[in-house]
């Protein structure tokens, strides 16, 4: 999915959080968006995510303005995820759930995307007891079971160990290989940026 | 305290004995509180929710007034009811005063601002992240409404239960458009009131009793059931 951000302008209280009089995410491209705490960074996801649509200026998807369909097609994990008080299985089934998927089919999905994650031999345990690397992952695999056209990845890797950022870096270019989804990835981490976006954007 | 003593073993024979005016008081306070908490759920689950994420204009005035509306006396609550059920007002054509339908009314009203305000409260704290996560995953208006409640189910039991408590502990609404009368529309609460002033102890010290064993009931059944995976 391609975005364009023209003359984005968003307050708080009359007072201007984000100004963007241009912006590209090239269709199945990963972008790496850094910049300063307090730069906008988690507002422009939010925006884009059609979380926030109160702010003046142009969001485009594909060309046209967000409409209640864009939803299904993108996904989004931030910093500190909630997961749902259900099981690790429950919890990625989810979507699926909601968009109607048959049971079958569900089974098939969640199994793959938990074994793809690592994260099999915590199916059944329950979501409000998992360390942060693997609330992080079943949130990455719940937010791919629906197959988005756009992921938001709010910070997804910051505060988790090393052994599971790899294993999250390395799905997502698996996933991005299958799909040439468009992925926006927030980050402070420039070296992760390097190493993982096709291309990178600074906000002051 | 020989008075006092065999008060107690009046009552605990009441109990084992199945007095069937004791147990007929019981189940009635039982329906009419547990009755009152359910048509109070009903909207106050759905509107709680939307009050909770919505953002309006006079939004703050609604929650102040509605959290200081959770305090209103019992009695006053009581006098409106009779007001408006009673053979002048405006419901009088239904002639309900003086029946478990008005007990009903009166207690509903009386715990629908308690309630209303806790699941609004815990809904304004907690729910806006649920119901983004929600619509980030693809669930539509309704299956938001679903998750949030799904989410908040223990929550949301608590605070009904705090409804319950509330109403099944009044005295002053369902004396007033109940009336207290035998075999029709005594409770737990004004039989206690009643029986105290009369000096009877024996049945004031059982309905006591099994006030406090229901109360202990639900708590344990609530907190086993809050962290069921420990």
């Amino acid at each position: 999915m391609e975005i364009t951000v023209k003359n984005l302008l968003k307050k708080y209280n009359d007072k201007t959080v984000l100004k963007i009089l241009d912006l590209h995410f090239t269709k199945g491209q990963i972008t790496g968006l850094l910049g300063d705490n307090g730069s906008g960074k988690s507002t422009l996801l939010h925006i884009i995510s059609g979380l926030d649509l109160d702010y003046e200026g142009e969001v485009l998807y594909e060309g046209a303005c967000f409409k209640e369909e864009n939803r299904q097609l993108i996904g989004m994990v931030s910093q500190k995820p909630y997961l749902f008080k259900r099981s690790v299985y429950d919890n990625i089934e989810y979507p699926l759930k909601v968009r109607g998927v048959p049971k079958q089919i569900r089974q098939e999905k969640v199994h793959k995307l938990m074994k793809n994650m690592n994260i099999e031999a915590i199916s059944r345990q329950r979501a409000e007891t998992l360390s942060g690397g693997e609330a992080q992952k079943v949130a990455l695999a719940r937010a791919l079971a629906a197959r988005p056209a756009l992921l938001l990845l709010d910070e997804t890797t910051s505060n988790i160990h090393e052994d599971a950022v790899l294993t999250i870096e390395e799905q997502l270019k698996v996933y991005h290989q299958e799909t040439n989804c468009t992925i926006i990835f927030v980050t402070h981490n420039r070296m992760q940026a390097e190493r993982f976006c096709d291309q990178c954007i600074c906000l002051n | 305290m020989n008075e006092i003593a065999n008060g107690f073993i009046k009552a605990f024979w009441m109990i084992v004995s199945f007095d069937p005016e004791l147990y007929e008081i019981i189940i009635r306070s039982l329906v009419v509180s547990l009755s009152a908490v359910m048509i109070s759920s009903l909207f106050c689950v759905p509107l709680g929710i939307w009050l909770g994420l919505k953002r309006f204009k006079g939004k703050q005035l609604i929650s102040r007034l509605l959290y200081a509306s959770m305090s209103t006396p019992s009695v006053v609550i009581g006098l409106l009811i009779l007001l408006m059920l009673s053979r002048r007002g405006p419901f009088g054509f239904l002639g309900l005063l003086y029946t478990p339908s008005a007990m009903i009314i009166a207690q509903t009203v009386l715990v629908t601002p308690l309630v209303l305000g806790l699941i609004y409260h815990t809904v304004k704290q907690r729910g806006r992240q649920i119901q983004q996560e929600g619509l980030l995953l693809g669930a539509d208006s309704f299956q938001v409404m679903i998750l949030i409640i799904r989410e908040f189910k223990m929550d949301f039991l608590v605070h009904l239960i705090a409804g319950f408590s509330r109403a099944i502990s009044e005295v002053g609404a369902v004396m007033i458009v109940g009336g207290n009368i035998k075999g029709s529309t005594r409770v737990m609460t004004t039989t206690i009131a009643l029986m105290n002033s009369m000096g009877e102890y024996d049945m004031s010290i059982a309905l006591g009793v099994v006030l406090l064993l229901i109360s202990l009931l639900v708590n344990i059944v609530v907190y086993k059931e809050a962290e069921p995976w420990k």
